[in-house]
């Protein structure tokens, strides 16, 4: 440093202080580090997924407010069991995508839209059975004697189950879920039909 | 210090503290990491992006109990200080005893002495006055908030950092 940086006390001048706030700058990727520490200590959501976890019960109130039952809707009690349809059933396990792009309040007002039409879709069709929404708390229970509990973060966000002919049509079903659009996944899953057993 | 309000400051983490989502801590994350990385840098550089993860880390867990007695700016740079203390120390019993740093640390003093590495050499209470106030513009009340010192302490620290700074500075120009 010259001594030209310095005032006559000899003392570095303030700016020249002030423009060590320039550097260093924090590595682009300690963005990531510093968030996946905290999820993994439970301190952190994803802020997608608590968007469309947020979206269910939205989606819900609207589809009441649209004339649904909500019983009917989304109900456990109305469930006929497989032994007793003539199609098989499928459970859809909405998952919910952390890197899905963010939904802005006009784009929710359209998806909630979109989610509703699905499921009038679904039900005049006769291909929704049940559905509900999953609640935050994700806890495992593992070992012989369930001594091992784990607390963690669930993709899964709530589930469908879906009438429908075979996987195929069940696939077909479900590529029309704007649930895909808007970056989540869908994993389906037959429901085995065990009465015969 | 922080260009955002201590009104945003403030709304921004109530909200995290309601939702607790990613894309608001993001937001507060932004405003305050430069700053802290500086700090944190300039007191234990080979550890400061772990110093910056450990002061969210903590900042997030007693956020709750935060009583806005301060700036948040404040409360986590005086986290990031804490933090960058353990590390200072935990180096220290590591490598070296307090008697033989110093001589290795004038050892390692460049012949060109610039300003970043008379900062580098002051001793860690100096330092951390040296570069709230003067290089991240804290006031003396606000580093007496952060560090639980008094603002008195602060400014005789910051005169005695400052003098020393001309002293390392003085030095440099003696070698060359």
């Amino acid at each position: 440093m010259s001594a030209d940086h310095r005032d006559e006390q000899g003392i570095p001048r303030a700016e020249n202080l002030r423009a060590l706030r320039q550097s260093p700058v924090p590595p682009p990727a300690l963005e990531r580090q510093v968030v996946n520490a905290l999820r993994s200590r439970g301190l952190l959501r994803s802020g997608e997924r608590n968007r469309m976890r947020s979206l269910w019960p939205v989606i819900a109130a609207a589809a009441c407010s649209l004339g649904f039952v909500a019983g009917t809707l989304f109900s456990r009690g109305n469930r006929t069991s497989p032994a007793t349809v003539s199609q098989p059933e499928f459970a859809f396990f909405l998952h919910d995508s952390p890197g899905r792009p963010g939904a802005g309040g006009a784009e929710e007002v359209t998806l909630v839209r979109e989610y509703i039409a699905w499921v009038q879709q679904q039900r005049a069709a006769n291909h929704l059975v049940t559905g509900e929404k999953l609640g935050e708390q994700a806890v495992e229970l593992s070992g012989l004697q369930g001594q091992n509990l784990r607390e963690e973060h669930s993709s899964l966000g709530g589930y469908f189950l879906i009438r429908a002919q075979d996987m195929n049509a069940a696939l077909a079903i479900a590529r029309t879920c704007p649930h895909l659009k808007y970056g989540g996944s869908i994993e389906i899953r037959p429901i085995e039909d065990t009465s015969s057993r | 210090v922080s260009n955002s309000s201590p009104t945003d400051e403030r709304a921004c983490a109530l909200q995290f503290l309601r939702d607790r989502d990613e894309s608001t801590f993001l937001d507060l994350y932004r405003r305050f990491t430069p700053m802290l990385y500086r700090v944190a840098y300039r007191m234990a550089p080979q550890a400061a992006a772990e110093i910056v993860q450990d002061t969210w880390v903590r900042a997030l867990q007693k956020l709750p109990e935060f009583r806005w007695e301060s700036r948040l700016s404040t409360w986590l740079v005086g986290i990031a200080i804490n933090r960058s203390r353990e590390e200072i120390r935990r180096n220290r019993a590591e490598s070296m005893s307090d008697e033989v740093e110093p001589i290795a640390r004038a050892a390692l003093v460049p012949d060109h002495l610039d300003l970043e590495v008379a900062i580098a050499q002051l001793a860690e209470g100096y330092r951390e006055i040296l570069l709230l106030h003067d290089v991240e513009g804290y006031t003396h009340e606000e580093i007496a908030q952060a560090l639980k010192i008094e603002p008195a302490t602060s400014r005789s620290q910051l005169a005695r950092a400052r003098a020393v700074l001309r002293e390392l500075l003085g030095k440099n120009e003696v070698r060359k």
